[in-house]
């Protein structure tokens, strides 16, 4: 393949650096006697025409053994990406993924910038398939979420609308938000269901806008049957889209097409919305997320393991969930580190020894992270209280229960032994640190806002 | 975009390849190497981060990771966020509908800036639901990253996550040597023990002198030896 060639031969005479950057990005393909070379963008484009254009045409002319092989440095997308049959977001409405147009100009911009191609014909559901109902794990702190959302997927626009899923980062509300859409389209395969992300949303108005079709870019979202926007945070600030998704909003509720929504916050303290929008948030049902507790997180492990037709044992996934606690994401990254590895030594069983050894790198950097003063530290700041507080020998509720709080952590987070642990606290003895292990235990069960607190805690030292 | 803009102060450096990596067999990297090998002769949608210290090798890493799969012929985009950072977000735009792999080198880089963190925050989802290869490195832990933006912060951490462990003396000069040996030339224990007395210790310091070397010693047809070490960099 010529430009094959020509990258090889341009290999020892510009350094990797430069190569990497700028050449290798382009993707070259050879039409007879025109060689198209696609920057990705205009950045792109204009650096290799200014630096690189001149040397590539010598290359290609030296490699052609003359042959007068025209060279066309354009912007636009290659066709190689379809080995692993992506969704298509991008290419759906703003990037010029149709061939290039070939011309007589050399080094031309035929589509300096990207045209929006948005119309009746176009509709791309932006959904992944591999995001289903089946392989959501649920569990206490999700049932709720699923049950309405599987409701949704079955009557949509008719159960609740606009179903409102709010929760902190990582936690499923995208691979829920999926799922529905999903659902929605088995049932019938002819609905139109759009997802996207909200900062998609904002940039395809702005390209709408500067394109003058804005009113293709209307009728694309309001006559959809189900819009599904995600981390509408991301709207704070952007007035104009979010007037533009008011209006949608509004359509697509009269028509009684569904609408989900994801945030990290209730709709009542999502920043940057207007107070209308947000009243009408509430019309439907919202409902929270909560991050997995220790079995659902060992459900996770599971069954992701499952869908690499391995098995993963008790001990291990249970090692697993409690060391990486934060969010599903934080769980998915130790595990694929674990995957790499029984990969790597060409293994098929996965034991505690082994996971232990895997991620030996992380849990070292997070055995250096929590350190009873760190605990110590972090606890006095949730409480507002000073870190010597904890080693004194004040007894009252708003010192004490700190205390136990803060000693029931470094059992559970670090290897240090009750009689260490109780010396890191003004040297008490190791029952008093046992005593508070089992009092804190205790009143997680009953006190909600403790229990809260504690997960917080938790979540802040092991993240 | 003035041309001038566009000039950038790279130097020329060869051989970032994995062969060219010195990596002991018993040594800190050696599951890291082999994990990033698999990464890139694998074509299913996944997601790396390695980190560790300033100069300890991941911009090697990374573009051998890159040519590796350049090899394969499918165009990929390396992006040095150090050197780029300066002309805006708009480096990422189309990057994810036109490369099979992409490469964000110091991510640290754009933390803290908001534009930023959200440009990447959409790169990372883009490549997740295109289904395509990313590779990132940052200098900090990824999962102790302070982003302005929590969703970019699970992020970073949401595929596998690997320490590049610097090296130590012993091995940077079983480095050097490896490095001279590939190049057809010996190095001498008094010419690497000046070498480490007399200059930055870090591997891609040293190895940024053994190329002058070797390039001067080329052009004036001499051995390396300290004094002739002295002339070419005193």
């Amino acid at each position: 393949m010529l430009w094959q060639q020509c990258l090889n031969k341009l290999e020892s005479k510009l350094s990797d650096q430069e190569i990497n950057t700028w050449l290798r990005t382009l993707h070259g393909t050879q039409h007879d006697d025109v060689l198209v070379l696609l920057a990705p963008n205009t950045f792109v484009f204009q650096y290799v025409k200014d630096q690189h254009l001149e040397t590539i045409k010598d290359e290609v002319k030296k490699i052609s053994n003359g042959n007068n092989i025209q060279v066309i440095l354009q912007i636009g997308a290659g066709d190689t990406l379809s080995y692993s049959e992506p969704v298509p977001a991008e290419a759906s409405i703003t990037a010029p993924s149709a061939p290039p147009v070939l011309n007589n100009n050399t080094q031309n911009v035929s589509n300096p910038q990207p045209q929006p191609i948005i119309n009746q014909k176009s509709f791309t559901n932006n959904l992944n398939p591999t995001m289903t109902f089946d392989n959501f794990v649920e569990g206490k702190s999700n049932r709720l979420a699923v049950a309405s959302a599987k409701q949704v997927g079955d009557n949509p626009g008719q159960s609740y609308n606009p179903l409102f899923i709010y929760g902190g980062v990582g936690l499923g509300k995208t691979h829920l938000m999926h799922a529905v859409g999903n659902q929605i389209r088995e049932n019938n395969p002819n609905a139109k269901v759009v997802y996207l992300h909200s900062e998609r949303f904002v940039n395809d108005m702005i390209t709408a806008l500067r394109t003058n079709s804005i009113d293709q870019f209307k009728l694309y979202y309001r006559t959809v049957d189900a819009l599904l926007i995600d981390d509408i945070q991301f709207f704070a600030g952007k007035k104009s889209s979010v007037e533009e998704f008011f209006h949608t909003f509004n359509a697509l509720l009269e028509g009684q097409k569904q609408i989900i929504l994801t945030s990290d916050k209730y709709p009542r303290d999502v920043e940057g919305i207007d107070d209308r929008l947000r009243s009408r948030l509430n019309w439907g049902l919202t409902v929270e997320i909560e991050p997995p507790e220790l079995e659902t997180r060992v459900a996770i492990l599971t069954k992701k393991v499952e869908e690499f037709h391995l098995d993963l044992p008790k001990d291990a996934a249970f090692f697993i969930a409690k060391r990486f606690r934060s969010n599903v994401r934080d769980l998915e990254g130790a595990l694929q580190r674990v995957l790499a590895s029984l990969r790597l030594h060409q293994r098929t069983d996965i034991t505690l020894d082994f996971v232990h050894d895997a991620l030996r790198d992380q849990l070292a950097s997070q055995d250096k992270m929590v350190t009873v003063d760190n605990i110590k530290k972090t606890v006095a700041q949730h409480y507002n209280i000073k870190t010597s507080d904890l080693d004194s020998k004040r007894r009252t509720r708003s010192i004490a229960r700190p205390r136990q709080v803060a000693m029931s952590l470094s059992k559970e987070l670090t290897n240090h032994s009750l009689p260490e642990i109780g010396t890191f606290f003004g040297n008490r003895d190791h029952t008093t640190v046992l005593h508070a292990c089992k009092k804190i235990k205790e009143l997680r069960t009953e006190d909600t806002t403790l229990d809260e607190s504690y997960r917080i805690l938790e979540r802040t030292l092991t993240r | 975009m003035s041309n001038q803009q566009l000039t950038l102060n790279v130097q020329i450096r060869d051989g970032y390849r994995f062969a060219s990596y010195y990596v002991d067999a018993t040594g800190d990297n050696h599951e890291l190497v082999g994990a990033l090998k698999l990464f890139t002769q694998s074509t299913e949608a996944q997601q790396n981060i390695i980190w560790g210290e300033s100069k300890s090798g991941k911009s090697h890493l990374l573009q051998a990771c890159c040519a590796e799969v350049a090899n394969h012929k499918y165009p990929v985009s390396y992006i040095p966020l150090k050197q780029l950072k300066v002309y805006g977000t708009e480096i990422f735009s189309g990057i994810t509908s036109h490369s099979n792999f992409i490469a964000i080198d110091d991510v640290d880089e754009i933390v803290g800036d908001k534009e930023w963190e959200t440009a990447l925050f959409n790169l990372i989802n883009n490549t997740r639901q295109r289904g395509q290869r990313l590779i990132m490195s940052s200098q900090e832990n990824p999962r102790y990253i302070k982003c302005i933006l929590p969703d970019l912060a699970s992020r970073l951490i949401w595929g596998g996550s690997y320490q590049v462990h610097a090296l130590s003396d012993e091995d940077k000069l079983k480095a050097l040597q490896a490095r001279a040996e590939q190049r057809g030339f010996e190095l001498s224990d008094r010419v690497l023990e000046y070498l480490f007395r007399r200059y930055p210790r870090d591997i891609e310091s040293l190895m940024e002198i053994l190329n002058t070397l070797d390039e001067q010693s080329l052009i004036q047809k001499t051995v390396i030896t300290v004094p002739f070490i002295k002339q070419v960099l005193d």
